[in-house]
C-alpha cells in the first residue's frame, strides 16, 4: 500500500519534471545561467582557459575552440537527476511533509551534483577529442555523445546506488535504534 | 601447444584485426574520397565488400565452432590461405590505384600501405599454424632437423633458381612472367614458413631434454647476438652496401635505447628460471617491462615475414627478419613458465597486475619525453611568434634539436627518401606526431628560423616567389574624394587601369607597395572581371591570402590588397594576358589631404578648404594633426649608444677584436659613452650597462646558436618606449657579418618607438658606423651620406591629457599616440566605414605589436571589427575572387564571424559541448534501475 500512497507524490515529480522540460525549450543563455556560469568557471579551472560571454552563443574558450551554451547547460542531467532522487527519497519516508520536503531537496541534490558531472563530462570531452582528433575526425560527434552518455550514466548510476545504500542504512539504523 | 585450435583465436586473429582495419581504412577514405576517380572508388567498394565478407563468414564459422565445441579444421587453414593471400596480391597489385599518386601525401596517414598486410598476417601465420598442428599429429615420430634442413633448402633453391635458371627464362609475355614469379615466390615463402614453425612445433611439443640443457646455446644468438646484428645491418653499420637510406632500411633505429634495451632484454629472456621466490619476482618484472620492445619489433616485422624467404634469397641477411618473430614466441615462452610458477605464490590479480605495470614502463617514459618535447616546442613557438619582450625565455635546445629532427624526418618521408618507413621510426613517428604535433607539421620557414636562432644553421633551401610584372603598368589614374562632414574625414576613390606592355603570352602579374601616410586607411576596393565589376571581399588575412594563390595557381582572377608591415600595403592583381588592360579601384578613409604614390605616380586626395582640422584624444588613443604639430615645441633628446653584440657560436674566437672596436667607439663618441648600454644576441638577449664589467662579462657568454638580431632591436625599441625618458638609444650591431645575422622583416611596425631617426647601425671591421634603415630592409647597407652633424634630430614633445608627455617625428604629417599599452575595445564603438572606429583599430594592432603575448587573445576581436567596420586591419584583407564557390566560401566565413555566433574561430568549427540525448539517457537509466531491482528481488526471494 506504501506504494500506492507514493503515487501522489510521483505524479508531482513526473509533472514537475515535463514542466521543467518544456521550460528549457523558451529558455535562452541568460536564463541557464545559473548553470552555466558555475560549469563555465569549473571548466576554466580545470582546463586554464579564460571564455568570453556572449549573450547569444554562450561562453566561449578561444584556446579550446568550444562552446558552453544552452545545450551542454546539463539541464538534462538537472531533471532526470532530479526524478531519479524523488523517486528514491520518496519511497523511502513515510510522513508526508518528509515526503513533500524530498522534492526540494532532491532538486537541490541534483543541482550540485549536475555542476560536477557536467564539468567532468566536458573536461573529459576536451581531453579525449583533442587525443583522438586525428583518428576519428569524422566521427567526433559520436566520441562526444559516447563520452556524455558515458559520464552522465556512470554518475547518475553511482548516485542511485549511493543514495539507496544510504537510506537503506539509515532506516535500519533507526529500526534498531 | 594444440589450445591454439580453439576457435576463440579465430576472434582474436582475424576479426579484431579486420575491424580495426576497417576503421581506419574507412577514416582513410572519408578524408580522399573527393579525390578520387569512379574506377578508384569502385576498387574500394570491392576490396571492401570482399574483405567484409570474408570476415564475416570467418565470425560466423568461429561462432558456430564456439557453439558445437570444435576445434579449428584444417580446412580452415588451407581455405583461408587460399583466400587471404590472393586478397594481399590483388590489393598490393591495385595499390597505385586504391591510393593514386595524385593524392597529396599529407592526406594518407602514415603507413597505411603496409596496413593491410600487417593486420591479415596475423590469419596467415595462424593457418600455416592450423595446417602444421595437422600434419604433425602427436601421436607420431618426427623429426625437427628434417623440417629445418626443408626450410633451409628453400632459399637455396631459390638462389640456385635465380642464378641457374631465371637466365634462361624467356617469357612470352612480361605481365605473364610478374605474375607467375610472385606466386612462385609466395608458394616457396608458405612452403618455407610451414617448415619452420613445424620444425619449431615439434621441438616444443618434445621439450627435448637436449634443447633444455644447452637451452642457453641457442637463447644467446636469438635473444641478444642477432637482434644487435639486426640493428647494426638496418643502421648500415654491417654489410652497409644495399641500404639506400641513411637511416635504416626499416626505419630509423639509431638511438642508443634501442641497443640498450636489445642488451637489457636479451639477458631478461636468457636468465636461468631458478625456484627462488624473490629471484623470479624480479626476472619476471624485468621480462615484462622489456616485453613492450619485443612486442614493438615483432609488430614492426609482421608484415615483412613473407619477405624474409625473399630477403635470404637476395641478401642473405635476410633471416634476421625472422628474429623478432622467434624473439617473440622465446619472451612469451619464458613469460608463461613465469607466471606458472609464481601463480602458485601469489594471488593470481597481483601478477597480471604487475606485469601490467611493467610493460607499460616504455611507453609511459617514451610519452613523458614526447610530453616534455611537446612543451618545448609550445614555448619555443611562444618565444618566436607571440612573445612577451620583458620576460626571459630558457628554451631547453636538446630536446628542440630532437623535436625538429623527427619533424624534418616526417617531411622527408613525403619525399619517400627514406626507408621503407621513411625516415622514421616505425610507428613511433606517428605517435609522436599524433602527441606532439597534433598532426600537423611546421612549415620550412619556421623550421629554417628556429634552427637558425637557436643552432645558428640552416635545413631548407626557400625558393622566393616568382611575380613577373616587370611589364605591368598603371596606364591610367583618376581619383574622386568626398568629404563626410559628419565624421569630418575624406572618403577618396582612387581608380586604376593596369596594362600589360610585355612581349610575352606568359600570365603576368602586377604587384606593387602602397605606403599609406599616419591616418590613412583602406575601405573599399573593387576589380572588374570581365565586364563584370566585383566588389571587394573583406576576408581573415591567412585564409584570403591562402585563396589567393590557389587561384593563381588555377590562372583565375583574383585581386588582392594586404597589410606587410607598418603602412605598407601590398596590392596584387592576377592574371594579365598580352597586351590586356585591367580596370581596378580603392577606397582610402583619411583625416586630412594626403598626398599618395602608388607605383611612382603621385596622387593629391582631399583638399585643405574643406578639411575640418581636429586633434582626437580618448582614453586609449590619441591623434595629432599635423597643422597642430606644427605648433609643438621641438627638443632634442639625449642619445646613447646601446651595443648589440654578436654572441653566436662563430663568434667565440673574435671576441678580444669585438671588444676593441666597441672601446674605440666609445673613446670617439664621449657623449653617447655615457650612459651607453650592451646586450650580449644569440638566441637570447643579455643586456647590461657599459659602467659594468662588461667586458668579462662578453667574454663569459655561452657562445652559441645564431644571431637573432631582430629580437634584440624590437626588445631594445621596446624598452626604450616603455622607458618614456628623454633619451633614446642609438642602436649599434657588433658582428664581424650582418648577414648571418637574423634579420628577416623590418620594424616599420615599431615606428612610433624611434621618432627621431629610422637609422641604426653596423659597426664594421675598420671601426666606422654604416647606416642600414630601421624600416626598409634592415639587412642591407644605405649608400654613404655625409651628415653636418650626427645625433642631432629633434622630436616634437606633446603633453596629453593626463600630463605624460609623448615624442613625435618632427615632420609635416600626423602623428597617432598609444596612451595605454593594453585596452579593451568594446564593439558598440566601432561603426561602418568610420574614421574614428579605424583609428581605435589601429590603437589596438599598436598595442598588439607592443605586446605580441596578447595577439593571440586579441585577434578574432581584430578580425571581427574589421569586418564591422569595412576597414582593412594587418589582420584582415580585401580580396575580389571570380569563382562563386569560392566567393561564397569567404562570404560565409564572414558572416560567422560577424554574425551572433561571433565564438566561430576561422579557421576550424567550434565545437558545441552538448549533452547526450535525454531519452537515449533515460532509457539506459531505466535499463539499468529495473536490473538492478530484479537482482534484488531475487536475493530477497
Amino acid at each position: 500500500m506504501q506504494t500506492n500512497k507514493n503515487i501522489p507524490y510521483y505524479l508531482t515529480a513526473v509533472v514537475l519534471f515535463i514542466i521543467l522540460k518544456y521550460g528549457f525549450t523558451l529558455a535562452d543563455n541568460n536564463d541557464l545561467t545559473f548553470l552555466l556560469k558555475p560549469t563555465d568557471k569549473l571548466v576554466g579551472l580545470l582546463t586554464g582557459s579564460q571564455s568570453v560571454y556572449i549573450s547569444d552563443s554562450g561562453y566561449f574558450h578561444k584556446h579550446l575552440n568550444i562552446i558552453i551554451d544552452k545545450s551542454c547547460s546539463g539541464y538534462n542531467f538537472l531533471i532526470l537527476c532530479f526524478l531519479l532522487f524523488a523517486y528514491l527519497t520518496v519511497k523511502h519516508f513515510d510522513k508526508s511533509l518528509q515526503k513533500i520536503l524530498t522534492l526540494p531537496t532532491s532538486l537541490f541534490v541534483a543541482y550540485v551534483l549536475t555542476i560536477f558531472v557536467n564539468t567532468s563530462r566536458i573536461f573529459a570531452s576536451i581531453v579525449v577529442q583533442s587525443q583522438t582528433k586525428s583518428v576519428f575526425l569524422n566521427h567526433q560527434h559520436i566520441i562526444h555523445e559516447a563520452i556524455g552518455i558515458t559520464t552522465n550514466l556512470t554518475f547518475l548510476i553511482l548516485a542511485y546506488v549511493l543514495i539507496e545504500k544510504l537510506l537503506t542504512h539509515k532506516r535500519y539504523n533507526a529500526k534498531f535504534a | 601447444m594444440r589450445n591454439l585450435l580453439n576457435p576463440k583465436w579465430l576472434f582474436v586473429i582475424n576479426t579484431l584485426p579486420l575491424v580495426v582495419l576497417f576503421f581506419l581504412f574507412f577514416g582513410q577514405f572519408n578524408i580522399i574520397k573527393t579525390l578520387l576517380e569512379e574506377s578508384s572508388i569502385q576498387l574500394w567498394k570491392s576490396f571492401g565488400l570482399s574483405l567484409g565478407i570474408l570476415g564475416v563468414m570467418n565470425f560466423a564459422y568461429g561462432v558456430y565452432l564456439t557453439l558445437k565445441k570444435k576445434d579449428v579444421s584444417v580446412w580452415y587453414g588451407l581455405i583461408a590461405l587460399l583466400c587471404y593471400i590472393p586478397f594481399i596480391y590483388l590489393y598490393g597489385y591495385h595499390l597505385d590505384k586504391i591510393i593514386p599518386f595524385s593524392i597529396p601525401q599529407w592526406m594518407v596517414s602514415g603507413n597505411i600501405f603496409l596496413y593491410v598486410g600487417t593486420f591479415l598476417m596475423p590469419t596467415l601465420a595462424y593457418s600455416l599454424f592450423v595446417l602444421v598442428s595437422h600434419f604433425t599429429p602427436e601421436n607420431k615420430e618426427h623429426k625437427a632437423w628434417i623440417n629445418f634442413l626443408i626450410a633451409i633448402g628453400i632459399p637455396i633453391a631459390g638462389y640456385l633458381f635465380s642464378q641457374i635458371i631465371l637466365p634462361l627464362w624467356q617469357p612470352f609475355n612480361r605481365d605473364f612472367s610478374v605474375h607467375a614469379m610472385v606466386i612462385l615466390v609466395i608458394t616457396a615463402t608458405l612452403v618455407f614458413l610451414f617448415y619452420l614453425i613445424r620444425g619449431v612445433f615439434i621441438l616444443a611439443t618434445k621439450k627435448a631434454d637436449v634443447w633444455q640443457k644447452y637451452q642457453l646455446a641457442w637463447k644467446i644468438p636469438i635473444a641478444i647476438v642477432l637482434p644487435l646484428i639486426g640493428l647494426a645491418v638496418n643502421n648500415g653499420h654491417l654489410f652497409n652496401n644495399f641500404g639506400p637510406s641513411d637511416s635504416g632500411i626499416f626505419g630509423d633505429f639509431n638511438n642508443a635505447w634501442f641497443y640498450i634495451l636489445a642488451v637489457l632484454n636479451g639477458i631478461m629472456v636468457c636468465l636461468p628460471n631458478l625456484e627462488n621466490k624473490l629471484y623470479r619476482l624480479i626476472v619476471f618484472i624485468g621480462r615484462s617491462i622489456t616485453f613492450a620492445y619485443t612486442l614493438y619489433f615483432f609488430l614492426v616485422f609482421l608484415p615483412f615475414l613473407p619477405l624474409s624467404v625473399i630477403a635470404i634469397i637476395a641478401i642473405g641477411t635476410g633471416f634476421l627478419m625472422l628474429t623478432p618473430l622467434l624473439l617473440f614466441v622465446i619472451h612469451i615462452n619464458e613469460l608463461s613458465k613465469d607466471f606458472t610458477f609464481l601463480k602458485t605464490l601469489f594471488s593470481q590479480k597481483l601478477i597480471i597486475a604487475i606485469s601490467l605495470l611493467g610493460f607499460l614502463i616504455i611507453p609511459a617514459f617514451i610519452t613523458a619525453t614526447y610530453l616534455k618535447d611537446k612543451i618545448v616546442l609550445n614555448e619555443t613557438l611562444s618565444y618566436l611568434y607571440s612573445p612577451d619582450y620583458s620576460k626571459q625565455y630558457d628554451i631547453d635546445k636538446v630536446s628542440l634539436q630532437k623535436t625538429l629532427n623527427v619533424i624534418k624526418s616526417h617531411k622527408d618521408h613525403r619525399d619517400s627518401r627514406g626507408g621503407i618507413f621513411g625516415n622514421g621510426i616505425p610507428y613511433l613517428s606517428s605517435y609522436f606526431n599524433w602527441l606532439v604535433m597534433d598532426n600537423l607539421t611546421l612549415s620550412d620557414s619556421k623550421i629554417n628560423t628556429i634552427e637558425k636562432i637557436f643552432f645558428g644553421k640552416t635545413t631548407f633551401e626557400l625558393r622566393p616567389e616568382n611575380i613577373q610584372n616587370d611589364n605591368v603598368q598603371i596606364s591610367n589614374i583618376s581619383t574622386t574624394s568626398s568629404y563626410d562632414k559628419s565624421q569630418k574625414a575624406w572618403k577618396s576613390w582612387v581608380d586604376l587601369e593596369i596594362t600589360n606592355k610585355s612581349g610575352n603570352n606568359w600570365f603576368s602579374e602586377y604587384a606593387t607597395t602602397i605606403n599609406l601616410p599616419e591616418g590613412c586607411w583602406i575601405s573599399d576596393y573593387y576589380l572588374y572581371v570581365g565586364d563584370v565589376k566585383e566588389p571587394g571581399i573583406l576576408a581573415e588575412k591567412k585564409s584570403a591570402m591562402w585563396i589567393f594563390s590557389q587561384i593563381r595557381n588555377e590562372n583565375r582572377d583574383p585581386g588582392i590588397l594586404y597589410y606587410l608591415t607598418g603602412n605598407k600595403v601590398a596590392f596584387r592583381v592576377f592574371p594579365f594576358a598580352k597586351d590586356e588592360v585591367r580596370k581596378t579601384g580603392i577606397e582610402f578613409l583619411h583625416k586630412e589631404p594626403i598626398t599618395l604614390s602608388i607605383d611612382n605616380n603621385i596622387v593629391e586626395l582631399g583638399n585643405k578648404e574643406e578639411t575640418i582640422y581636429e586633434n582626437i584624444e580618448t582614453e586609449n588613443i590619441a591623434y595629432v594633426s599635423a597643422q597642430e604639430k606644427q605648433k609643438l615645441n621641438s627638443i632634442k633628446r639625449e642619445p646613447y649608444f646601446h651595443f648589440l653584440v654578436d654572441a653566436s657560436k662563430n663568434q667565440n674566437s673574435n671576441s678580444i677584436e669585438l671588444i676593441k672596436r666597441i672601446e674605440q667607439k666609445l673613446a670617439e663618441n664621449k657623449p653617447l659613452s655615457e650612459n651607453a648600454k650592451i646586450s650580449f644576441v644569440n638566441s637570447y638577449l643579455t643586456t647590461t650597462t657599459i659602467d659594468k664589467d662588461w667586458k668579462e662579462q662578453y667574454k663569459n657568454q655561452t657562445f652559441e646558436g645564431g644571431f637573432y638580431l631582430d629580437r634584440a632591436i624590437r626588445t631594445t625599441l621596446f624598452n626604450a618606449y616603455q622607458d618614456k625618458s628623454k633619451t633614446y638609444p642609438v642602436i649599434v650591431v657588433v658582428t664581424d657579418s650582418i648577414q648571418n645575422a637574423i634579420l628577416d622583416k623590418d620594424f616599420a611596425n615599431l615606428k612610433f618607438t624611434f621618432p627621431e631617426s629610422d637609422l641604426f647601425f653596423n659597426l664594421d671591421k675598420i671601426g666606422d658606423l654604416k647606416e642600414h634603415s630601421l624600416t626598409e630592409n634592415p639587412i642591407k647597407e644605405l649608400s654613404e651620406i655625409k651628415r653636418e652633424c650626427m645625433f642631432c634630430e629633434t622630436v616634437l614633445e606633446y603633453k596629453l591629457s593626463d600630463n605624460s608627455v609623448a615624442y613625435l617625428p618632427n615632420n609635416n604629417e600626423p602623428s597617432i599616440i598609444l596612451k595605454n599599452d593594453i585596452f579593451e575595445v568594446s564593439e558598440s564603438e566601432i561603426k561602418e566605414k568610420n574614421w574614428q572606429s579605424a583609428l581605435t583599430m589601429q590603437g589596438q594592432w599598436t598595442s598588439q605589436i607592443l605586446h605580441p603575448e596578447i595577439s593571440d587573445k586579441e585577434w578574432l576581436n581584430m578580425v571581427k571589427y574589421s569586418f564591422i567596420s569595412k576597414v582593412m586591419a594587418p589582420v584582415t584583407s580585401y580580396l575580389v575572387v571570380e569563382n562563386e564557390a569560392q566567393k561564397a566560401m569567404l562570404q560565409k566565413k564572414q558572416e560567422q564571424a560577424l554574425s551572433g555566433n561571433k565564438s566561430l574561430d576561422l579557421g576550424e568549427d567550434t565545437q558545441r559541448m552538448s549533452e547526450p540525448s535525454l531519452i537515449l539517457l533515460t532509457i539506459l537509466l531505466g535499463l539499468v534501475i529495473w536490473y538492478r531491482e530484479k537482482r534484488k528481488r531475487q536475493w530477497t526471494e
